[in-house]
């Protein structure tokens, strides 16, 4: 069993401790109301608390005070924020240096509390691409972006159900995903350092696949014990192995294959 | 001339038209502001009007230009920011001086710079949408190290540091790059831009990408972001 080691000694603040709802007036976003519960954390009294929300570039930041006070200290009102659909937040909790201490990412207002699923489904124009992969997240975690000027329902059902789809797309996006999280800049030096969230999420399900094999223990390709070609192989295994275990899907196909194709 | 915004029809046209324009730099503009090309933003409430032959002589002057346009119709900067087919459009207006004949050559970018995409790194390659967002958020003197170049250019700066979100929507941490990286009599200052010196732009946005991770930089003000920068940076503070 391998052991996590959290460097930066920052607290995830459980998305159940923290309850979010958005008041809406004519239909346009208009304050919201944070309930947040920090007890048990072990976090000093004096430590600063702020809820961030935002939505692509706009960014919102309201003081709540300190750990042994919360509460907002101003106004919660959206503001340029209230042009958006939707919106997400961030409640963070700071030393007076600056230092993180505690931090919750990607909460939802409390009517979509939901977890955020490991590949969420946007629509875009991508030309006469069919899909792509962004790591456009709050969280940076991975996006898979359908084209939107193809029908959206017959894409979703593509998505979900297609075989094609499934065994052509998701090896690869596995690998890509996968292959972010070992060469991505701003990323962890070594497995174990990973943050919980999508990073953990995405290395967890490869294990799953592919159990049998370790992803590599070292993340920063600039380090002398990265093993790239380790790193290449593992990748690989594990995409192949992802297809492998779709043999339903695989039968399907070749049984259309041998009913369609001449 | 009152702003539009391209429809997916004009989207594909302008496409359709950039992948002709390599070829044939002097082949003719397209009409986009047809209605089945572009859409009539003053029924949305947006009616901005813009001088379309204005010459531009830098990313700063057309971003001033916008900003007043937008101003004088009082229409703020969050109901605009997320029109990719306005940005489309404006591009295509002033493609001219985005996108010049050169020799008889048109050295066209990526379609990034003149479709606007949706995801943020697309975004931060438009050559009109980035400059008005940058200018929108930071104040003139320090958005000059982003804006302070010919229209038609995508400096090393805005590779490296203006296609990171992070650091684009923090008032602080563009101060920094701004004291970090700009003179107000040379601009850019010589060697910044280096690929692998230590503090050049590169590094700073591999740099603050592994410090937010343990620091809430968006909640500091510039001193104590510079505080917290490794030494490697300081030799720009000295010049």
């Amino acid at each position: 069993m391998k052991r996590t080691i959290n460097h930066t000694r920052k607290k995830r603040i459980p998305k159940g401790q923290i309850d979010i709802k958005v008041i809406k007036k004519r239909e346009r976003l208009d304050s919201f109301r944070a309930d947040i519960d920090l007890d048990g954390l072990g976090l000093p009294g004096e430590a600063q608390v702020y809820v961030e929300a935002y939505r692509r570039f706009q960014w919102n930041r309201y003081d709540f005070g300190r750990v042994n006070s919360l509460g907002a200290r101003e106004p919660l009102d959206m503001g340029d924020l209230s042009h958006s659909e939707t919106v997400s937040f961030r409640v963070l909790v700071k030393s007076e240096s600056g230092v993180i201490l505690a931090l919750a990412e990607e909460v939802k207002p409390s009517e979509k509390q939901a977890k955020t699923p490991l590949l969420p489904v946007d629509f875009d124009n991508l030309g006469h691409l069919i899909w792509d992969l962004e790591f456009q997240r709050s969280d940076g975690g991975p996006m898979l972006v359908l084209n939107k000027n193809l029908p959206k329902t017959f894409m979703l059902e593509q998505a979900r159900f297609d075989e094609q789809f499934i065994l052509t797309v998701y090896p690869e996006v596995l690998r890509q995903v996968l292959a972010r999280i070992i060469y991505g800049e701003e990323n962890a030096k070594r497995i174990d350092d990973l943050p919980d969230g999508w990073q953990r999420d995405w290395v967890r399900m490869a294990t799953n696949i592919l159990p049998e094999k370790e992803p590599p223990e070292v993340l920063d390709p600039s380090d002398s014990e990265f093993r790239r070609g380790e790193a290449r192989k593992w990748l690989n295994d594990v995409k192949k192995e992802f297809a492998q275990k779709r043999t339903d899907e695989w039968r399907n196909l070749l049984d259309f294959v041998e009913r369609n194709v001449v | 001339m009152y702003v539009r915004s391209l429809t997916d029809e004009g989207d594909a046209k302008f496409r359709e038209y950039l992948k002709n324009v390599q070829e044939y730099p002097r082949t003719a503009k397209p009409d986009l502001n047809q209605e089945k090309f572009s859409q009539d933003l003053t029924l949305e409430g947006i009616d901005v009007t813009i001088n379309p032959n204005k010459q531009f002589r830098t990313k700063m002057d057309m971003a001033k230009h916008l900003d007043e346009s937008f101003k004088d119709a009082d229409v703020g900067f969050n109901e605009l920011i997320e029109y990719n087919g306005l940005w489309s459009w404006l591009a295509y207006v002033f493609f001219d001086q985005l996108c010049p004949v050169e020799d008889g050559e048109r050295p066209l970018g990526q379609t990034e710079r003149y479709i606007c995409e949706k995801s943020y790194s697309s975004y931060s390659k438009h050559l009109v949408a980035f400059p008005y967002y940058v200018y929108s958020i930071h104040d003139e003197k320090y958005s000059k190290p982003f804006l302070e170049h010919p229209v038609d250019y995508v400096g090393n700066i805005t590779e490296q540091i203006g296609s990171r979100k992070y650091i684009m929507s923090s008032k602080s941490l563009v101060k920094v790059v701004h004291k970090l990286y700009w003179d107000e009599n040379k601009g850019i200052k010589e060697g910044v831009a280096s690929r692998k010196g230590p503090g050049s732009f590169r590094r700073f946005g591999k740099v603050v990408e592994q410090l937010k991770i343990n620091y809430d930089l968006h909640g500091m003000p510039e001193k104590q972001i510079l505080n917290v920068l490794p030494s490697e940076f300081d030799k720009w503070l000295e010049d």
